[in-house]
């Protein structure tokens, strides 16, 4: 697809940036498809111009989804440009709701914003899974890899919170907290954790094995505290 | 422990329905390798930066405007008032 004359022309609408992980240690961003939300090679993203992510578009991208997609994020940019020039409560609004759906705002401003909007209960009550998943999907974004269990004690207070996402990575914020839970040898936490992951996911046979692991860490954790 | 932690996290990514991520096509931190000091690790190095030549140097990064520079990419949008389509990959593995 990207060596197509059809992609060449189209491209000359964006700004084409191609970024490769190297592990040569002259990187400048090693970690940038992470930081992005990135999982596997290759992934196609739309950045805005300050580098946030506005949107993942897949792996390799056919031109048509590239310009449907691209008229979505200049429509949603149009409407950005609206509301910071003054624009009435409903768009004002409809920008709030737009960006919540595409996750590309910092959750604490969402928040901030959510609670300045005139939201009828209902809609609210609307806005409160996806700024779940908002505040999760950032902590995530943030955590390096190989630290799981800081991002895990930002998700335990989630937790605690009733904060749970929803998301498709939602695997990961149990992950972490266990992982926080087991680097703290704290035994009621994996325990806890461990019950309501077996409660939510009961009768899942696929995860049969993975519970048992989670049972001999449990085990173990409980061995070693004496 | 790392080995159990990473056995952990592998079967949770192993199970459908509950990993559900971005379809990954490849793992992007594959294990950690044990590598000797000294020579072997700048033998690696030279190793990574000609695959890294290689790999940017394909036809297929020849076809349009692609730049590898993110400052310059993020100045440009900003100065053209486009979006910035990236592409990532990899060239330390094939």
């Amino acid at each position: 697809m990207l060596s197509t004359k059809e992609f060449a022309e189209w491209s000359s609408k964006v700004v084409l940036f191609l970024h490769n992980t190297s592990r040569c240690d002259d990187e400048k961003y090693p970690n940038l498809l992470f930081q992005m939300g990135g999982v596997g090679f290759p992934t196609m993203s739309y950045l805005d111009a300050d580098g946030s992510l506005l949107k993942q578009v897949g792996h390799v991208t056919p031109v048509d989804q590239l310009e449907k997609a691209h008229g979505e994020l200049m429509s949603w940019r149009a409407l950005r440009t609206e509301v910071e020039k003054g624009a009435d409560a409903q768009k004002t609004k409809a920008l709030f709701l737009l960006e919540l759906t595409m996750g590309n705002r910092p959750f604490a401003e969402m928040q901030k914003r959510r609670d300045a909007l005139s939201l009828s209960p209902d809609e609210l009550k609307a806005t409160e899974q996806p700024l779940v998943n908002l505040q999760f999907t950032e902590i995530l974004r943030q955590t390096p890899r190989d630290q799981q269990p800081i991002g895990g004690e930002q998700f335990v207070a989630m937790f605690e919170a009733g904060r749970i996402p929803d998301t498709s990575t939602e695997t990961s914020f149990w992950q972490y907290m266990f992982e926080f839970a087991a680097a703290k040898e704290n035994v009621p936490l994996f325990e806890k954790l461990l019950a309501v992951v077996k409660e939510k996911k009961a009768g899942d046979q696929r995860l049969a094995r993975y519970l048992s692991t989670l049972e001999e860490r449990l085990a173990a954790l409980k061995a070693k505290k004496g | 422990m790392m080995r159990f932690l990473t056995v952990a996290g592998t079967l949770l990514l192993a199970v459908p329905g509950l990993a559900q991520a971005e379809t990954p096509a490849l793992p992007t931190r594959p294990a950690a390798k044990l590598v000797p000091a000294g020579a072997p690790q700048q033998q690696d190095q030279e190793n990574l930066k000609k695959l890294r030549a290689e790999k940017l140097g394909k036809a297929v990064f020849k076809n349009a405007a692609w730049t590898t520079d993110y400052d310059a990419a993020k100045q440009r949008a900003a100065a053209e008032g486009k979006l910035i389509l990236v592409y990532f990959t990899r060239s330390y593995a094939g």
